[in-house]
């Protein structure tokens, strides 16, 4: 059996700490990686990449209490429910996005201030709420925005750039969850990802406020 | 340069690969579900992303 090259074994790293090299391809590169230290330093740098990209899950999580029971309506609606699919995408990437964007600011708390419903249980959620939900929702991003907006001067232009970026992307979300919700008023999930996508985007106001402060 | 910059400086479809699958370790499978596009095209972007992840902070 010849070994592995170094440049075979390093492009089998994404897979070997995936867990995706079958069993002879897996032994042919640990085989490769015990006989070469610089290798095993590529592993090595690797796997820390990985350890501290999902170290920051604690950090930038979207809201993962809501999206098991988010999937589950999703696999149980099977394959006549593709908008729901397409919509869970927009707003799981619309949060995981906005959870990257927050990560980087230092978490200092909400403040006490600007009247958001912070502490909404979105799962409470009962449809005849949706309403008032969002108004409670839009007057706080509303608010926080116009503080936002003042200290726009004083911020990085770069920095302005990815929260507008980011903000497009929540409201396109909210949109197309609303525009579901006029078809189906009743569908917890979209409850759900409504509230979860409004908390979301005044997050990410609030956090730029305090950043700008 | 930290991790959390360099994520935000890649392509959008690398990024999102890259937080769903590393950050919050969704399966290539669901993410491929979620995004509307296949697993493999889900690995290729994920891959994209380690890439320039490592080239960014130079590791």
């Amino acid at each position: 059996m010849s070994g592995l090259t170094c440049a075979e074994a390093q492009t089998r790293l994404f897979d070997l700490v995936d867990g995706l090299l079958d069993e002879s391809e897996r032994a042919l590169t640990l085989a490769h990686l015990a006989g070469c230290a610089e290798c095993r330093e590529e592993e090595g740098r690797l796997r820390a990449l990985l350890a501290e990209a999902a170290a920051l899950a604690a950090e930038v999580a979207p809201p993962t209490d809501l999206w098991p029971h988010i999937e589950r309506r999703i696999r149980a609606s099977g394959t006549g429910a593709g908008w729901l699919r397409h919509l869970a995408a927009a707003a799981c990437v619309a949060l995981a996005l906005a959870g990257v964007l927050t990560a980087r600011w230092p978490d200092g708390g909400p403040p006490a201030d600007g009247g958001a419903p912070g502490t909404l249980q979105p799962a409470a959620l009962q449809a005849a709420d949706v309403e008032q939900v969002e108004r409670d929702y839009e007057r706080a991003a509303s608010a926080l925005l116009g503080r936002l907006r003042a200290r726009r001067g004083q911020m990085p232009p770069e920095t302005v750039a990815q929260v507008e970026q980011s903000l497009r992307t929540i409201d396109a979300a909210l949109d197309q969850i609303r525009a579901a919700l006029r078809q189906q008023p009743a569908e917890p999930a979209l409850h759900l990802m409504l509230a979860a996508t409004h908390r979301k985007k005044v997050e990410v106001l609030r956090r730029m406020v305090e950043v700008g402060a | 340069m930290d991790l959390e910059k360099a994520m935000a400086a890649l392509p959008p479809g690398a990024r999102a690969v890259f937080v769903l699958h590393d950050v919050h370790g969704y399966k290539h499978e669901e993410i491929g579900g979620m995004l509307g596009v296949a697993t493999g095209t889900c690995k290729a972007q994920l891959h994209r992303a380690r890439r320039l992840l490592r080239e960014a902070l130079g590791r």
